[in-house]
């Protein structure tokens, strides 16, 4: 039971970690309103979903949402930093993040609250699991997630100009990738990811203005995977969530929010750019 | 001979010829600059008498804001390093000194050192991967170790019995009962002026060279012969040392120590002070500490200005919050060299004022 | 141009630094400050009891006020920060120099209001829970009740849940859980306690944090131990995905004791979104009467029609009948005291209330000078999921804490 439940979390987990490495490996910035996007996303969809009956809809709906305002977010504010140091870059992601808190809180006052979901069943599973539908649905929908990034990185052109400009920039801009509209792209592709993990958040557990602490494990799962490793991000999401949950089990549940930074601590000691992460120069601060 | 009559000429208090000279603090050295002095700290001296308690309460809550942002401000604005982990540091002060007074029942004056020998020795563990790492990482190592630092807090917190915190005592030093807004308006304001001194002090004297070229480019500071390892760590233990002498102080002054405050917001309004105030400067420091700590009492005040309906009372922490991110942003965008350079500029404004020509270091942007 | 503006802003600036007018005393109004958490993490709990009172004063002031005054009341929201909250009592004592403080809110944040307060004798009267001594031996003078005495020798909530525990099943098996905040922690720990002194046997004890969504770990610890009955000292909404978990834990049968401080909305948006569940398992102590109920008293009409007529955020529930009544009491305070009122006046004029609480509580709000919480009277509801309303289980039972201490 409980590690069917750990491999539910770590898919959300790899999800919301995902978020996190599409957006770092074109723009080299680390976004930490990761977690308010999530949580926007996620009252958004509780307020589609209780308007449109069809969840799959209001879901596409979420996601051009984000990827609109990942876009937007990219060409208002981030690009007129270039040129500044990286470190105004992601603190100005940090007030972003304070804003868009403000603007979710303004709108839905921040309550507690779970996308209703209308086809939900249990199955009892040999070993005295019992899984929901939904579960298997995130399941699904995370692997489905992974293998169309796969496909987009190795097959599309725009996902081959994002490989280009994620190992050299300078270079891809001189062979005329724009590497702006293709860093505006990726991180309208990071929130329209970051928007998929709030809806399965908020149908598996629950929307709030807490789901912060969440979005914080995700990105030490980014950073033990490698912040330019989408791959890495699955077996660092597996790592989390199964010590998390177990720590919790089985040992102080007050380590819990704890733990996944003290492995993020160990993991920098030894192997700072990651478990797949290629080794980069790492003063680019 | 008579180019040494030359030398002899007064000379203009603005015109520099040595490196001395130009690094010295210039807050005594025209008459302008006396006058301005004294009439500073006389108003400083009248402030707490002529205010209400709740100003001179939002005054001394910026006094121990600006001591914070000092400390962040040397080792991201002057150092180069980032921390996400200062609220930790905060914390880890506020609980020693919870600790030792209400364990102890040790007196102030050993606490507060105390404290700044439990941040330093934070430090020192929390630069230790600057060794290795750089940039974010090394962000995100000090967020790791404020977050270890929160649980630890919170166990002590959880196992000493303290329900919603613990409570202290007033302090005293001395004969001094450190009671009540006038007697901290002294203290808090002593302690800041006390650390923008040797903040100051340091950074015009070797280890501030140090970090400004460790900051500036590392490599090029190692081949300059700056042990680099060495002055990372001596910026860590400095800074966290400081913190958590602040963190002292705030515990004493609020007189609740209770771990929920040590959250992860506390290092972005930290973060956000020295960058609305100007990264790298003890001036923008205290100056962002005003502005970020008086801004939602500011908003407070303009809303009892006008009968705002409940509905609006409501909604209106989200007002602080929005604006407090939104005013981030806006320097970043706008005056990303903080309210320290609008200083700068409204100064050479008035150094030439009554003329109309304006001086070349005004730039238009 | 620019000097028009400095002079505007040094206008503005001076006008913080003016110390307060005495607007209590010269102008018409009764001036009241009224600070608690209307947004922050407590909010759930709190923000309700606001609005009760938001209603009954607009209805008096509609009806012409107390004594042929108005009352005029500030309402600051402290984001259950401390050093916030401090601030904000500052300013309402400074500067609007406020007859008393109302509400409070978080547990955390009340030590720095209730100091000053002590420290310049205003009166305050609190909502929800009051952490200071308000009944015997000396309590603190100016310090008054109409809600819960989070006392931490005592924790009536701790007591009530082991109590109506015993009742219901007598020698069960019960787990208790709490957030993992230093208040519920100390609920928790009390509520171990008491049930272990009324004779149940308490088989699984844990605290989670508040910002958890996913509680399979505990959930599975808590199937492991298999109890008869879960005491929940959780707050907010948090049971909507709680519920929906237990649900898949099948621990629908289980019955979830639910403590007071939730407001009864938020767990029936949880029993809402169950799929097989009915949501009959769920009890849920209070004490005030509740709007669930279909027989509710007839002073919940009086409320619902303040509401549609004044606005509301806020759904009816039993916080709302607590904020009505701390208005009434201090409507009734103030008709003792006349005008003009200090705030002596304010705290002797309280000592003295005896107000009906038209049935909102099982009893009279009874205050004295030895005891500024008085009697408090509790109430244990089920739901019932046929008629999708609450359904008395326990009637009013009264708690001595001078006898329970």
């Amino acid at each position: 039971m409980l590690l069917a439940s750990i491999v539910v979390l770590a898919g959300i987990y790899a999800l919301l970690g995902s978020g996190f490495v599409i957006i770092y490996k074109a723009s080299r910035i680390l976004n930490f309103a990761h977690a308010e996007i999530v949580m926007l996303a996620g009252y958004l969809a509780v307020s589609l979903a209780v308007a449109i009956p069809f969840s799959a809809a209001s879901l596409l709906a979420v996601l051009c949402f984000c990827f609109v305002l990942g876009m937007s977010i990219y060409a208002i504010l981030i690009r007129p930093l270039a040129g500044y140091s990286v470190l105004s870059a992601i603190i100005l992601t940090v007030a972003v993040g304070v804003l868009l808190n403000a603007v979710g809180v303004f709108v839905w006052r921040g309550e507690m609250e779970v996308i209703p979901f209308g086809w939900r069943t249990y199955f009892s599973l040999p070993g005295n699991i019992r899984l929901s539908s939904i579960e298997f649905a995130t399941l699904g929908i995370v692997t489905l997630f992974y293998a169309c990034m796969g496909l987009f990185y190795r097959f599309t052109k725009i996902g081959q100009q994002m490989r280009a400009t994620a190992e050299n920039p300078l270079l891809a801009a001189q062979r005329g990738i724009s590497i702006y509209r293709i860093s505006g792209i990726a991180w309208g592709i990071g929130f329209a990811a970051a928007g998929l993990a709030a809806f399965l958040l908020g149908i598996n557990y629950a929307i709030s203005l807490q789901i912060g602490n969440i979005a914080v494990a995700a990105f030490v799962v980014a950073l033990i995977g490698g912040l330019d490793s989408l791959l890495g991000t699955i077996p660092a999401a597996f790592i989390i969530a199964a010590t998390e949950q177990l720590t919790i089990t089985y040992a102080n549940p007050r380590l819990g929010d704890a733990i996944p930074f003290i492995i993020m601590l160990m993991v920098l000691m030894f192997k700072p750019w990651g478990l797949l992460g290629t080794k980069e120069e790492l003063d680019r601060v | 001979m008579s180019d040494h009559k030359i030398l002899q000429y007064p000379k203009s208090p603005y015109l520099k010829t040595s490196y001395y000279e130009d690094t010295a603090i210039q807050a005594f050295d025209t008459p302008f600059r006396k006058k301005c002095l004294v009439i500073g700290l006389l108003f400083w001296v009248c402030f707490p008498f002529v205010a209400s308690s709740y100003v001179v309460h939002i005054a001394n809550l910026s006094a121990i804001a600006a001591i914070g942002a000092m400390s962040l401000n040397l080792l991201i604005g002057n150092t180069g390093l980032l921390s996400l982990g200062h609220a930790g540091f905060m914390g880890a002060g506020a609980f020693t000194t919870a600790i030792m007074t209400v364990q102890f029942g040790l007196p102030i004056w050993i606490v507060i050192p105390a404290s700044g020998i439990v941040g330093a020795l934070l430090g020192l563990i929390a630069g230790l991967p600057s060794f290795q790492l750089k940039g974010i990482y090394l962000g995100l190592s000090t967020l790791a170790i404020h977050h270890i630092i929160k649980y630890g807090c919170s166990e002590y917190q959880y196992y000493g019995g303290f329900g919603y915190g613990i409570v202290l005592e007033a302090p005293s030093l001395g004969p001094l009962l450190l009671a009540g807004k006038t007697v901290w308006f002294f203290v808090l304001w002593i302690s800041a002026f006390a650390t923008a001194l040797l903040i100051a002090n340091l950074l015009r004297s070797k280890p501030g060279r140090a970090w400004s070229a460790i900051r500036d480019r590392d490599i090029a500071a190692e081949v300059s012969g700056i042990d680099i390892g060495f002055y990372k760590i001596l910026a860590f233990v400095v800074s966290s040392s400081l913190i958590s002498m602040q963190g002292s102080l705030y515990a004493y002054y609020t007189a609740v120590v209770s771990v929920e405050e040590y959250s992860f917001g506390l290092t972005v309004s930290y973060l956000a002070m020295i960058i609305v105030g100007g990264l790298g400067s003890v001036l923008g420091s205290f100056l962002g500490a005003l502005l970020i700590t008086a801004l939602p009492y500011a908003l407070i005040i303009l809303a009892g200005l006008v009968d705002l309906s409940f509905a609006v009372k409501e909604h209106f922490s989200v007002i602080q919050t929005g604006v407090f991110g939104m005013v981030v942003i806006l320097f970043l965008l706008l005056e990303p060299l903080g309210l320290v350079e609008i200083w700068r500029r409204v100064r050479c404004y008035f150094e030439l004022w009554p003329f109309s020509y304006k001086p070349l270091t005004i730039i238009k942007r | 141009m620019t000097k028009f503006r400095i002079s505007i802003m040094i206008i503005a600036i001076s006008y913080l630094f003016l110390p307060g007018k005495n607007t209590a005393f010269a102008s018409e109004p009764y001036v009241f400050g009224f600070q608690t958490d209307l947004t922050g993490d407590a909010r759930a709990g709190y923000a309700p009891i606001a609005e009760g009172f938001r209603l009954y004063i607009n209805k008096l002031n509609d009806d012409g006020g107390v004594n042929g005054h108005t009352i005029k009341v500030i309402y600051e929201d402290d984001k259950s920060k401390p050093d916030l909250a401090g601030g904000i009592a500052e300013k309402l004592i400074t500067k609007d120099n406020v007859l008393a403080i109302l509400g409070l809110g978080y547990s955390r944040s009340q030590p720095p209001v209730l100091e000053l307060a002590a420290k310049s004798g205003v009166p305050v009267l609190t909502g929800y829970t009051a952490t200071t001594p308000l009944f015997p031996n000396n309590p603190a003078k100016n310090v008054f009740s109409v809600g819960i005495q989070m006392h931490p020798k005592v924790m009536p909530q701790s007591y009530n849940n082991a109590y109506v525990a015993s009742k219901i099943c007598p020698g069960c098996r019960v787990a208790v859980t709490s957030f993992d905040t230093p208040g519920g922690r100390l609920c928790n720990d009390w509520s171990d306690i008491w049930c272990k002194k009324l004779g149940l046997n308490v088989v699984f004890k844990s605290e989670w944090p508040p910002s958890t969504l996913n509680y399979t770990p505990w959930l599975i610890k808590i199937c492991n131990a298999n109890p008869d009955l879960v005491i929940s000292t959780v707050g907010g909404a948090n049971y909507i995905p709680l519920l929906r978990q237990m649900e898949k834990f099948q621990l629908e049968k289980v019955d979830l004791l639910v403590v007071d401080f939730v407001n009864e909305g938020d767990l029936i948006k949880g029993i809402e979104q169950l799929l097989t569940g009915t949501g009959d398992n769920v009890i849920w102590i209070s004490r005030y009467a509740s709007a669930l109920d279909p027989e509710r008293p007839p002073e919940f009409e009086n409320i619902q029609r303040a509401m549609n007529k004044y606005g509301h955020t806020y759904s009816l529930s039993a916080l709302h009948a607590m904020g009505w009544t701390m208005a009434r009491v201090v409507e009734s305070a103030l008709k003792k005291a006349g005008w003009p009122c200090t705030r002596d006046g304010f705290i002797a004029a309280l000592e003295k209330t005896d107000l009906d609480s038209k049935g909102l509580t099982g009893g009279p709000i009874l205050f004295s000078s030895t005891d500024h919480y008085g009697p408090s009277w509790w109430k244990a509801y089920r739901w019932d999921g046929k008629k999708r309303a609450l359904k008395t289980i326990l009637d009013w039972y009264r708690v001595e804490l001078r006898e329970i201490m």
